[in-house]
C-alpha cells in the first residue's frame, strides 16, 4: 500500500511540475540590464564577466544544460567591439555549432 | 492486481482533471497557426512604450531572452539586434512604422518570427510601507512569412514591490538574486511579467513539450 502512494505521489509529481530549466542563466538579467542602463566599460565588464561565469558553469553544472542562445554570440559581439576579432570568431563558431539555425544571424553579427 | 490497476486508472484519472481547468482554452484552439508554422528563430524587436516609464522599455528587453529561450525558441541576441536597430535609425521602427518589414526581417536574419512587445502600463506606487507596480503588456508574434498572428496575449498584473517574497514563490524556474536592491527589483518584476506571459506560448522545438501541449488549457 506504501508503495503505490509513494507512486501515486512520483506519477502526479512528474506530470503536474514543469520540465527542468533547458540553460544556465546565472545572474545575466541584472547585469544585463545595468551595462543597458548605466552605459560604460565598468557596467559592460562586468557584463562579460557575468556571460563568461555562465559558460563555464553551463559547462560543468550539468551535461544536459548547453549555453543557452546567444550567449556565444553577445560575447562574439563584445569581443568585436572590443577589437578581438580571433576570439570573437572563435566565439560566433560556437554559437553556430550550438545553434545551426542561428547560422545567418550570427554570420551578420560577426561582420 | 486488478486492485492495484483500477487504483492507478483513478490516479490517472484524478492527475487528468487536477491539471486542467474548467476552462476550455487550450493552447492548440487558442493558438493553431503556431503549431502549423512552428518557428524556430525569434526577433524581438524594441518595444513600444505608451508609458512615461522610461526604464520599462530597457527592463523588459533586458529580461526576456532567457524566460523565451527556456520555452524551446532560439532568441535572436537582443544587444546586437538592438545596436543593429539603432545603428541604421530604426529603434522606434514598431512606434512608427504602420507595417513592419517582416521579408527584411527573414532575409537579413533568417527569423521565424517576429515578436512584438507594447508597454500600455508600468505605473509605481509607492505607500509609506511597500507599494506596487501595475503592469500592462501585450505580446503578439508575428509570422515572417504569412504575417500571420502566432501567438497573442495581455497580460495586466499588479505586482507588490514591499516584500520580493510574493514574487519569488510565483516565480517558478527562475533564480532569484539574493541581493535585493531597487534596481534588481525592477528587473525581477519584469522577469515576472514575462514568465505569466509566456505560460500561454506553445513549446518550441527545443522544447521536450514541443507538439505535446496542444491540450494544455490556459487562461488569458
Amino acid at each position: 500500500m506504501r508503495n503505490i502512494f509513494l507512486l501515486i505521489t512520483i506519477i502526479l509529481f512528474v506530470s503536474c511540475s514543469t520540465s527542468k530549466n533547458l540553460y544556465y542563466w546565472g545572474n545575466y538579467e541584472n547585469t544585463f540590464y545595468q551595462k543597458v542602463n548605466k552605459p560604460g566599460d565598468e557596467t559592460l565588464d562586468i557584463h562579460i564577466k557575468e556571460i563568461r561565469s555562465i559558460i563555464e558553469k553551463s559547462n560543468k553544472n550539468n551535461v544536459k544544460y548547453k549555453v543557452g542562445p546567444g550567449i556565444y554570440s553577445e560575447l562574439g559581439y563584445y569581443m568585436l567591439t572590443k577589437g578581438n576579432k580571433e576570439e570573437a570568431n572563435k566565439y560566433f563558431e560556437k554559437e553556430i555549432s550550438l545553434f545551426p539555425e542561428s547560422s545567418t544571424t550570427t554570420k551578420f553579427i560577426s561582420k | 492486481m486488478k486492485n492495484i490497476l483500477k487504483l492507478l486508472c483513478l490516479v490517472l484519472l484524478v492527475n487528468l482533471t487536477s491539471c486542467s481547468s474548467a476552462a476550455k482554452i487550450t493552447k492548440f484552439s487558442e493558438y493553431p497557426e503556431i503549431y502549423n508554422e512552428r518557428p524556430e528563430t525569434i526577433l524581438f524587436i524594441p518595444p513600444i512604450n505608451n508609458t512615461t516609464a522610461a526604464d520599462a522599455k530597457d527592463l523588459l528587453r533586458t529580461t526576456i531572452a532567457p524566460i523565451l529561450s527556456e520555452k524551446g525558441y532560439y532568441v535572436l541576441p537582443i544587444e546586437p539586434i538592438f545596436d543593429f536597430f539603432k545603428l541604421n535609425g530604426a529603434y522606434s521602427i514598431a512606434e512608427t512604422s504602420d507595417k513592419l518589414p517582416l521579408d527584411q526581417f527573414k532575409d537579413i536574419f533568417d527569423a521565424d518570427a517576429v515578436l512584438m512587445l507594447t508597454i500600455n502600463g508600468w505605473d509605481k506606487k509607492f505607500y509609506v510601507v511597500g507599494g506596487h507596480v501595475r503592469v500592462d503588456l501585450l505580446y503578439e508574434l508575428v509570422s515572417t512569412k504569412t504575417g500571420k498572428t502566432l501567438w497573442k496575449v495581455r497580460k495586466n498584473v499588479k505586482v507588490d514591490t514591499s516584500s520580493s517574497n510574493q514574487n519569488a514563490s510565483l516565480l517558478t524556474n527562475i533564480l532569484l538574486t539574493a541581493v535585493n536592491t531597487a534596481s534588481t527589483k525592477y528587473v525581477d518584476i519584469a522577469k515576472y511579467a514575462h514568465v505569466l506571459a509566456l505560460t500561454t506560448i506553445p513549446s518550441g522545438f527545443r522544447s521536450a513539450n514541443f507538439m505535446k501541449d496542444k491540450e494544455v488549457q490556459i487562461k488569458l
